[in-house]
């Protein structure tokens, strides 16, 4: 077993050409919001060229094959990519996204037609379009597969009817290319298999967008999304019509950490650790408080936890060691807890410091006033509870109850 | 990064697996653990011939020197089995404080015939004040002649009622640091003045009482220099810790095994208990402290290989047992909620596993004190 990466020579080179990228093109100041949700028109804007030009190099979608338009980079180059954009991002200095998000590619890669990677890939790894995920309704959240929008076959279109909520992720007055849209296209057929999915133009006509008003979201401005009559070219159609389940669940499993991390999340966690140690409250340093040793400790296990688990399954996506069936829920689950357990902690902690934002007392630059409002928001991507529930699955538990949904 | 094992030591997994499978059937375990001295001198034997004895100590001194992410795989393996007996005590622990300690004649002296399972040992820590840090040593040995003369109490030693010679810690010299002033003796058990006696309880290791009534020992029996025992203990201390910690995880693995297997086939309301979401919580528990404890010791075991700074390799071995101390109890309750009544008859393997658990919980430091360690080296 070995823990560490290994760069040679050759691939420090490639480290200092990133580097060199990457402070060329970088904001000079800390200006992207610590809350993506109130990133402004401006830097989103910014962002988006930041991606087209990441996109060029071949570097926003490092690991796919260059006939896409991905970079076809070996996984060592992925990690120098991953590694330096982290960085920078926690400098909060780069307003656009820093990788190809696996949620638009992953089902398209998994089911799509060599026509349609062919059509849509390119675009989406070099970073020129962005799309918004538009799975949930306001009856199907966790349910998802109860879904109620349409999609009724007419011609060379489908007339798309459906209302999308908690969705998007761009300030007001930007909209994205495309909503990848899943919807019912057999009314008649079984659960699951009766939805197809879609990469609809976001401008066609009948298409409504408003702004949600949330206490938090971890992806920026949320949106609901209603489609009257809204005609969607044909060949926007990803897979095979009514297969459209299988798309989603692609992506879905994706979502759930599957594919492993490459460098550590949670990195909170070690500045509020750095943070205790350098601040004195009550005539010490926070961290001299026994109690509160405790609870940075805790911090420091839960850190490492995320980090050797996004180890792990990088490890199994490669091949390395065995799959365990549960182990990408697994992860997202950690990830989901350890939001609710941060923020009450940090309240123990800080007291009331926590939930300020004012810009003179404010902690770490409102990330800890961020992280209070995200300790209740555990549901994107899936709730907790359905993480168990796949976790359940992937410990062969079995499950009982029906398949289908009931409508009551 | 590659975390894949080399197909030796898949070998060496496999062949343990099966082995342990042939040879240490859970009811084979509750036979010794029902027994007086915990110990069965045929399967020792049978392990002495696989190379397990030897397999920390180098060749030289007739082990087979293995890796200590070998050993870590083949300790997870005999966790697995629950395999009892003095393996861990005299093969990891006591070889390891020999091989850092001893003088050359004291290694050929020991090492060998420890490797052959001939002699076994047993490490003497804690004391009637428990705690596994050097402010807890009180038992003294003072100089008389060409010999000290050890007095006091050793509280909780594992494998004594079986060793055939105990390595004391012991405290030489009164030192306002407590890490200085300790030195470590060889005590033969059958010293005149050294009595020893088991603790009857709901202990998954024979627990021992050992008293020391100015009990004799040759200065040639000084394992290291005198009075600065402590900080050489520091690597053999932290070696041994984290091969518990892998023997911990085996056993995580086979209550989950066991749990998930019992969740599938018991029916009640018609159903597998499985398919009930409260009962499906307790399992995804298990599985998320077993994955916690396994990933900890992976890396740490990987770290003390590749000689990672002693600062790193203190902190990964502290996080592996806080975090396998916890794994293991937690997973024997919650096997034990799932179970329900079953789990606690003493003809169902399960008890076995959380007996061990509970005593394993602060062998070598509970989960409190290597937090405290960890808080240390973090500095905060």
């Amino acid at each position: 077993m070995d823990f560490e990466f290994h760069f040679t020579k050759e691939l420090e080179q490639f480290r200092k050409e990133v580097c060199a990228f990457i402070e060329e093109n970088a904001l000079k100041r800390p200006l992207v919001p610590v809350d993506n949700m109130k990133m402004t028109v401006e830097l989103h804007q910014k962002g988006r060229e930041l991606e087209r030009r990441l996109g060029a190099k071949g570097w926003y979608a490092p690991a796919y094959p260059k006939e896409y338009g991905g970079g076809g980079l070996d996984v060592e180059r992925c990690v120098i990519l991953a590694q330096e954009f982290a960085t920078i991002r926690e400098e909060r200095r780069w307003p656009g996204a820093t990788e190809v998000s696996a949620i638009h590619t992953g089902g398209l890669t998994a089911h799509g037609t060599e026509q349609q990677k062919r059509r849509f890939l390119p675009p989406l790894l070099r970073g020129e379009v962005e799309g918004w995920q538009c799975f949930t309704e306001p009856e199907a959240g966790t349910d998802e597969a109860a879904m109620k929008s349409t999609a009724v076959r007419d011609g060379n279109v489908y007339i798309v009817n459906g209302h999308k909520i908690y969705v998007g992720s761009t300030p007001v007055g930007v909209r994205p290319d495309y909503l990848y849209w899943p919807a019912v296209t057999d009314p008649n057929a079984p659960r699951h298999e009766n939805i197809s999915a879609f990469f609809m133009p976001a401008n066609l006509p009948g298409i409504n967008y408003r702004p949600l008003d949330l206490v938090s979201s971890g992806s920026g401005l949320k949106w609901e999304v209603i489609c009257e009559n809204a005609r969607c070219p044909a060949d926007c159609l990803i897979g095979e019509e009514n297969k459209g389940w299988l798309v989603t669940q692609a992506t879905l499993a994706l979502e759930h950490g599957g594919g492993g991390a490459l460098v550590p999340r949670n990195t909170l966690a070690l500045k509020i650790i750095d943070y205790c140690k350098k601040t004195r409250r009550n005539g010490q340093p926070i961290s001299k408080d026994p109690r509160i040793q405790d609870i940075l400790v805790q911090f420091y296990i839960e850190y490492q936890v995320g980090r050797l688990w996004g180890l792990r399954n990088f490890a199994m996506s490669k091949g390395q060691i065995p799959r365990v069936g549960y182990t990408g829920t697994q992860t997202s689950l950690h990830d989901k807890l350890f939001a609710p357990y941060l923020g009450k902690a940090l309240m123990d902690i800080l007291g009331p410091y926590s939930l300020i934002d004012d810009a003179d007392l404010r902690v770490l630059a409102g990330r800890v006033e961020y992280a209070i409002r995200q300790a209740d928001v555990t549901h994107p991507g899936g709730t907790p509870e359905v993480q168990k529930i796949m976790m359940a699955r992937g410990l062969r538990l079995g499950r009982v109850g029906p398949a289908r949904a009931t409508k009551e | 990064m590659d975390l894949s094992l080399t197909p030796e030591q898949k070998k060496l997994q496999e062949s343990a697996r099966d082995f342990l499978k042939r040879e240490c059937p859970w009811t084979l375990v509750k036979q010794i653990d029902d027994s007086e001295t915990g110990f069965s001198s045929e399967l020792w034997q049978k392990i002495v011939s696989q190379g397990w004895v030897g397999a920390s100590i180098p060749k030289k001194y007739g082990g087979t020197e293995r890796s200590i992410t070998d050993l870590g795989i083949l300790y997870e393996e005999i966790g697995h089995a629950l395999l009892p007996g003095p393996y861990f005590s005299s093969a990891v622990l006591c070889a390891s404080i020999i091989l850092e300690l001893g003088t050359e004649q004291q290694k050929r002296q020991l090492l060998p015939a420890l490797a052959r399972g001939q002699k076994i040992l047993t490490l003497a820590l804690t004391e009637p004040d428990y705690g596994w840090g050097p402010e807890c040593i009180h038992l003294s040995a003072y100089r008389k002649g060409r010999s000290y003369v050890l007095n006091g109490t050793k509280l909780f030693v594992h494998d004594a009622q079986i060793a055939n010679q105990i390595i004391c810690v012991t405290r030489t010299r009164k030192s306002n640091n407590p890490t200085g002033g300790i030195s470590l003796f060889l005590v033969d058990k059958k010293t005149p003045g050294l009595s020893c006696r088991s603790l009857s309880g709901f202990a998954g290791e024979k627990l021992n009482k050992l008293t020391f009534k100015s009990v004799e020992v040759p200065e040639s029996n000084m394992l290291g220099e005198k009075d600065k025992g402590w900080p050489a203990l520091a690597k053999p201390l932290n070696k041994a810790t984290l091969l518990l910690s892998a023997y911990m995880l085996g056993g995580c693995e086979t209550v989950l095994d066991m749990t998930v297997k019992h969740a599938q086939t018991r029916i009640q309301f018609g159903l597998p208990v499985g398919s009930f979401q409260w009962v499906q919580s307790y399992i995804i528990e298990q599985a998320n402290h077993l994955e916690r404890a396994r990933w900890f010791i992976y890396e740490a075991l990987w770290k003390l290989d590749v000689n990672k700074s002693e600062k790193e390799q203190d902190e990964a071995v502290s996080l592996a047992k806080a975090v396998s101390s916890e794994a293991f109890h937690e997973c024997a309750h919650l096997g034990h909620e799932v179970h329900a009544g079953i789990g606690v008859q003493k003809g169902y393997p399960l008890y076995l596993y959380s007996k061990k658990a509970k005593t394993l919980y602060a062998y070598l430091g509970d989960p409190a004190y290597h937090r405290k360690r960890i808080s240390q080296l973090l500095r905060l």
